[in-house]
């Protein structure tokens, strides 16, 4: 068990996964706060309790703001841990679900099946995770026939991700679509309106990234320092890379069927939350891109005279620091 | 089709090759004798097919002055301008694209996926939110100046040894720019009503959106830029030798470079203030010309100009026809045909170096 003993979360890890589930309960609470129906400290501490002052007030907290908040947080975990996943495995910082197509994969998939079927929010889940996983199967054969890698493989990702843009907004043109911000919703994500039917499912893919941490957590470690390694130490790497793939691509689906393709979050998180605790744990990666996604739809709400759909923030500061990533990084591995 | 990016000895090989064969003369007139018929073929196409699709004849009745008032509104007010605006459109992405290809050294270089036509869309986004209403020349200047400050961007940054010498990067490069300016443009079009009302009808790009006066502004603009590009070639042509053998033949270079940037912004600004962000049609056309008359920079650049408005119509027509009743915006088929055409050239140019 020595070469185990390393690969078990750290003290270090623990300390931080603690400091960032505070700093996102700091996040969620403060939200309650903000807007222009004003909740003092009292009220909100009441309304919490069960004992709202007044049924606006427990309507604001509990159903508009609190719920908002906590799907922001979620939603930002999925993407995040996505994003970890997909650019561990794929051996790229830049390779991204968003960046790569899996996450617009996603958003085709969910449009296809409510456009086309008037599916309700369930099939339209099964709709994006379909979307997403045949936008994985899409890039694992281009690694796998096309012996794609590196740069070009994520060039083919964007090439994945115009193409299934394109076509969603196909999609939009061919049905009667009721109001703007439907169409908003499918391609460029927002959190408009979003609450606790979202939350359900949400929810279960925090469930499932936290089931990946504990069963994969290990493997993950091992598959950093190489496939032979990984081999060597007892990885079924092939399965291993498949399977987490897969669950990389069911998490974004999750994720965008709750508040669409939220662009730039889960290529953003992984890379703050290595540069803060110095580990790829999926549950510090998480918790980053979910106060990251619940700040940005904050500043989206309040920051502007209207508010923004989030995805407008997170792909100017995103984007802004993907070309920063471009720009310091010599080389690209791969 | 990617010989640019070649090791330079391959490059340097089949540069001389081509300067010393070339197409010839015969070929040359035979394709732009082809390329013109097929034009005019598919602008009489567009003016004829559509949801009310007319015949031959119907047109020829229309032209001599005979003919229903439906059919002379559909095809004078609503086709020919989309046709004209097609024309104008095509010609300077085809142009502009084939340009930025070689000046950039990347295969996958297009204005519309590189951000010049979203930095063109945040010109004007911007001028109509500083300077309230926007008359034409206010939108064209704007746009203009946007696509400017973005080509230049762009340029600089290919400029920048670790970007020159891998062309996938300075493509990720230019696409998180795009992203990032149409990330900003729409933050200020949301947020200004005023600018949102005049904004929302060209999110994608579509030949509908301007009325003819609007082409009649972007003509000239469009024109002087093919002129120039008519006259860059040549030097774009030795340019492609490598910096040091152009500098040794008494090209200088920078100015080259920054003629050709000039060049452009001057096609692409306009082009995107009438139709929106067309993506793809610079990028593909010059791939297309070259599979039929070879490396030659100066006739590719001339042939996208000629070809890449027939692409265009195709999309149009295909956008007409393709939604049943509801008419799909130019801009999305071009992004269909051209992703796919981009996922193609990534996945089997394995072997040509596409670093």
């Amino acid at each position: 068990m020595t070469p185990y003993s390393s690969m078990r979360p750290s003290r270090g890890e623990i300390r931080w996964i603690a400091i960032l589930l505070v700093l996102a309960l700091v996040v969620l609470v403060s939200s309650a706060f903000f807007g222009s129906y004003r909740v003092s400290l009292a009220d909100f501490f009441n309304t919490v309790r069960g004992q709202a002052p007044a049924p606006m007030t427990e309507f604001f907290v509990l159903e508009r703001r609190l719920s908002r908040a906590a799907v922001a947080l979620c939603a930002g975990m999925l993407l995040a841990a996505s994003g970890s996943l997909t650019q561990q495995l794929l051996r790229n910082p830049l390779a991204s679900p968003d960046i790569i197509g899996i996450t617009t994969g996603a958003s085709f998939g969910g449009a296809m099946v409510i456009l086309l079927l008037g599916g309700s929010l369930a099939s339209a889940s099964f709709g994006a995770v379909a979307g997403a996983i045949m936008a994985a199967l899409i890039l694992i054969g281009a690694v796998k026939v096309l012996r794609l890698s590196g740069s070009r493989l994520i060039l083919l990702g964007v090439g994945l991700a115009a193409l299934a843009t394109a076509l969603t907004n196909f999609l939009l043109t061919q049905v009667f679509v009721p109001s703007a911000e439907v169409a908003q919703t499918w391609l460029v994500g927002s959190l408009q309106g979003r609450g606790k039917e979202e939350l359900v499912w949400l929810l279960a893919g925090v469930a499932i990234l936290l089931i990946t941490q504990i069963m994969f957590g290990i493997d993950l470690k091992m598959l950093q320092m190489g496939d032979d390694l990984a081999a060597g130490l007892g990885v079924q790497v092939t399965r291993t890379r498949l399977v987490l793939l897969f669950i990389a691509a069911l998490l974004a689906a999750l994720a965008v069927v709750s508040c669409g393709p939220i662009g730039f979050i889960s290529l953003v998180a992984p890379h703050i939350s290595f540069a803060l605790t110095k580990s790829r744990n999926l549950i510090s990666c998480g918790l980053t891109g979910g106060i990251l996604l619940a700040v940005s739809d904050l500043v989206a709400q309040y920051a502007f005279s209207v508010s923004l759909p989030v995805g407008v923030i997170t792909v100017v500061f995103g984007g802004g620091f993907f070309l920063w990533l471009l720009f310091r990084q010599r080389r690209i591995h791969g | 089709m990617l010989n640019r990016l070649s090791p330079l000895s391959q490059r340097e090989a089949r540069q001389e090759t081509a300067a010393q064969s070339g197409p010839s003369l015969n070929k040359i007139l035979i394709s732009y004798l082809v390329s013109l018929t097929v034009l005019v073929l598919l602008c009489l196409g567009s003016l004829a097919l559509g949801s009310k699709s007319l015949s031959l004849s119907d047109l020829l009745a229309l032209s001599s002055g005979d003919g229903s008032i439906a059919d002379r509104l559909i095809v004078f007010d609503l086709r020919f301008s989309r046709t004209v605006n097609a024309l104008l459109v095509g010609a300077a992405l085809g142009a502009s694209g084939a340009i930025m290809q070689s000046v950039i050294r990347n295969p996958i270089a297009d204005p519309g996926v590189l951000g010049i036509s979203a930095g063109a869309s945040l010109g004007v986004a911007s001028g109509i939110m500083l300077l309230g209403a926007a008359g034409l020349w206010i939108g064209l200047l704007s746009s203009l100046l946007g696509a400017l400050l973005a080509a230049g961007f762009l340029f600089l940054c290919a400029m920048l040894p670790s970007f020159r010498s891998s062309a996938v990067r300075i493509t990720l490069c230019g696409i998180a720019f795009s992203a990032v300016l149409a990330g900003i443009t729409q933050g200020i079009v949301l947020t200004n009503d005023k600018v949102l009302d005049q904004f929302r009808f060209w999110q994608v790009g579509s030949l509908t959106a301007r009325p003819l006066e609007a082409a009649a502004w972007v003509a000239p603009l469009v024109l002087a830029g093919l002129i120039f590009s008519w006259f860059i070639g040549g030097k774009l042509n030795i340019l492609d030798l490598g910096d040091d053998s152009a500098q040794a033949l008494g090209i200088s270079v920078a100015m080259v470079r920054t003629s050709s940037l000039l060049i452009v912004a001057l096609l692409c600004g306009p082009a995107t203030a009438l139709a929106g962000p067309v993506a793809f049609i610079g990028f593909a056309v010059p791939h297309m010309v070259r599979l039929f008359i070879g490396h030659d920079t100066k006739q590719v650049i001339r042939f996208s100009a000629l070809a890449a408005p027939s692409l265009l119509l195709v999309c149009d027509i295909i956008g007409r026809l393709v939604g049943h009743g509801a008419e799909v915006p130019v801009g999305i088929v071009t992004a269909v045909l051209g992703s796919i055409l981009l996922m193609l050239l990534v996945a089997f140019s394995a072997r040509r170096k596409l670093t």
